[in-house]
């Protein structure tokens, strides 16, 4: 009998979990994650304006087919030199491929004050806590300012604080308070989205729905004792209540050759290959990586197929694809599809899309768990929703 | 062996039903969805549509056959050509027209001078048209 060669997942979130899956068969596949639960993040902003925990985490090792062996440890350092890894315990583990997807880490302390701001008033980008501290405000608050501000441009899911101020501005009004409180969404963007395209689509749902929109503010410091945030740009902005998009770093773990992460830390690969420099064997995938246009799990899902097939010897190369659904209360949605040739398609928010959002999220653990019976799916869904289609019928 | 290999065949079948049903379950205990469905589904809309479903289907059924469809085609095609503006002129002048039902019967040379106005004339070909491509 041949020996499969040793593949090591580093992370078993959206991107690890699907490689592991769809390469269980081929190579003797381990992966290992710091936390045994993996976490559906998305459920945070239902946490924050539904107190809707229902599909925020599953055991991993439920997820994970036959075959793929799990760890449940933390990745202290990688050295691709080597081909080695080094475990929170200082156990070493050798590969013949390694795949690295341990997603980002949030840095409150990135912007003076945020750590204070998240304890009042929580966020919908780090812990289940903090989106229940959301909740609670959301569902407090009876009048003045509610701020929503991006302090990281580059944040998982671009589309979410437009959610996240769309959906609170949906709990407002449900609750009968929404004529005594301003709501501020403020953004480092020349306008309210930064793609030019979806912006057409979102700030005429923004203003009729009376949301305020700052742009040019970038979130720097935090005064929560005169509840203030001051940009990078040097503007001012008072709040009652305010949540702060939070920086996202790369990943804290120790990659050699130094070279291989950049300086806030994610990892230097290939946009087209996911490959980290020249190492043919070693691949980054998901928000963790520099080659990821934007950090969504359908962003993770699609590159980890693109490195599933290029181990098998194919040559597939990633698109830049991005499908992220997007919520903008009272049942209805849009998306932000785009690719590395297309800006983002107008899709005009409706009921229907916003039944295709909850649908991706019930499906999303069988997802993970079978890409054989999804794969032939998703690649129809992909091919009808190219945004070279999308183009031609949303002008 | 061949038993082994026949029961972990049957497990992993099992199992695999198993995470339909929970997939299942997931989708039926979805709130948000299943409220949203049901907006869609039960509108004054969808009310119309049930109650004219005979005569719906009735119209589909003509509209589907084959010669009905090459006409129907060319009728798009025609409709595409226009622009905006012809159409808005000519919903103008019909509306004028039936306000005008009781109106004087127009002189010889009045309709022959109003023949030559480019956009009476636009919209007559138009109708023209259109009456050829009914009419095939
Ligand atoms: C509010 C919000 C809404 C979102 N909405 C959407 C959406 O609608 N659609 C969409 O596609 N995406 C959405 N996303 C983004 C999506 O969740 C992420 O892009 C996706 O999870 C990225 O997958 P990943 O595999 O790179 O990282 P993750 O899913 O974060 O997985 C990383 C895994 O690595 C593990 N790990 C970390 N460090 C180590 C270590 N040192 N050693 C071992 N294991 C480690 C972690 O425990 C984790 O399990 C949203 C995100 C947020 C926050």
């Amino acid at each position: 009998m041949i020996e499969k060669e040793k593949f090591l997942i580093v992370g078993g979130g959206s991107g690890g979990a699907i490689l592991a899956n769809s390469l269980a068969k081929e190579f003797d596949v381990t992966v290992i994650n710091d936390s045994p639960n993996h976490y559906y993040w998305p459920q945070l902003l239902q946490i924050a304006f539904r107190n809707d925990y229902s599909n925020l985490y599953r055991p991993l090792s439920s997820l994970l087919v036959k075959g793929v062996n799990l760890i449940i440890d933390s990745v202290k350092k990688i050295d691709l030199q080597e081909r080695s890894i080094t475990l929170s315990t200082n156990k070493k583990l050798s590969y013949d491929y390694i795949a690295i997807a341990p997603g980002v880490t949030i840095d409150h302390k990135s912007i003076e004050g945020n750590e204070k701001l998240v304890n009042q008033f929580g966020d919908f980008h780090s812990t289940p806590e903090n989106a229940s501290k959301v909740f609670n405000i959301v569902n407090s608050m009876k009048k003045g300012t509610f701020v929503i501000s991006v302090g990281d441009p580059y944040h998982r899911c671009p589309p979410s604080p437009y959610e996240g101020i769309l959906l609170a501005d949906e709990v407002f009004r449900l609750r009968g308070v929404r004529e005594n409180i301003n709501m501020v969404l403020a953004v480092p963007y020349p306008r309210a989205y930064p793609a030019e395209t979806f912006n057409e689509v979102l700030e005429p749902i923004l203003k009729e729905r009376g949301i305020n929109v700052m742009t040019f503010f970038t979130a720097d410091k935090i005064d929560t004792d005169n509840k203030k945030i001051t940009s990078l740009e040097g503007e001012e902005l008072s709040y009652d209540a305010a949540i702060v998009v939070p920086v996202h770093k790369g990943p804290k773990i120790e990659i050699k050759p130094e070279d291989s992460v950049n300086q806030d830390g994610f990892i230097n690969a290939d946009k087209l290959t996911n490959q980290i420099l020249s190492y043919d064997d070693a691949f980054a995938i998901g928000d963790a990586s520099t080659s990821t246009n934007a950090k969504t799990g359908v962003t993770a899902h699609l590159q980890a197929k693109v490195v599933a097939k290029r181990v098998l010897g194919l040559d597939a190369k990633n698109t830049g694809r991005t499908n992220c659904p997007t919520e903008i209360g009272f049942q209805k949605g849009t998306f932000v599809i785009s690719d590395y040739n297309h800006p983002a398609v107008k899709v005009p928010a409706n009921t229907i899309n916003f039944i295709m959002k909850r649908l991706f999220a019930d499906v999303y653990w069988d997802v993970i768990k079978h890409p054989e019976f999804w794969d032939p799916i998703f690649d129809v869904y992909f091919e009808r929703t190219e945004p070279e289609v999308l183009w031609r019928i949303f002008k | 062996m061949e038993e082994i290999n026949e029961a972990e065949l049957q497990s992993e079948s099992i199992e695999r039903l198993l995470n339909l049903v929970e997939l299942l379950n997931n989708i039926l205990k979805d709130e948000e969805l299943l409220k949203a469905i049901s907006n869609l589904l039960v509108s004054e809309e969808t009310f119309l549509v049930i109650d004219r479903l005979p005569q719906l289907i009735k119209l589909i059924e003509k509209l589907t056959r084959q010669e009905n469809l090459e006409k129907l085609d060319l009728l798009l095609g025609l409709l595409e050509s226009l622009d905006k503006e012809i159409l808005n002129k000519m919903g103008d002048s019909l509306s004028v027209m039936k306000k005008k039902e009781e109106a004087k019967p127009m002189s010889l040379s009045g309709l022959i001078t109003s023949l030559s106005q480019p956009e009476v004339s636009k919209g007559l070909s138009l109708m023209l048209n259109l009456l050829k491509v009914l009419g095939s």
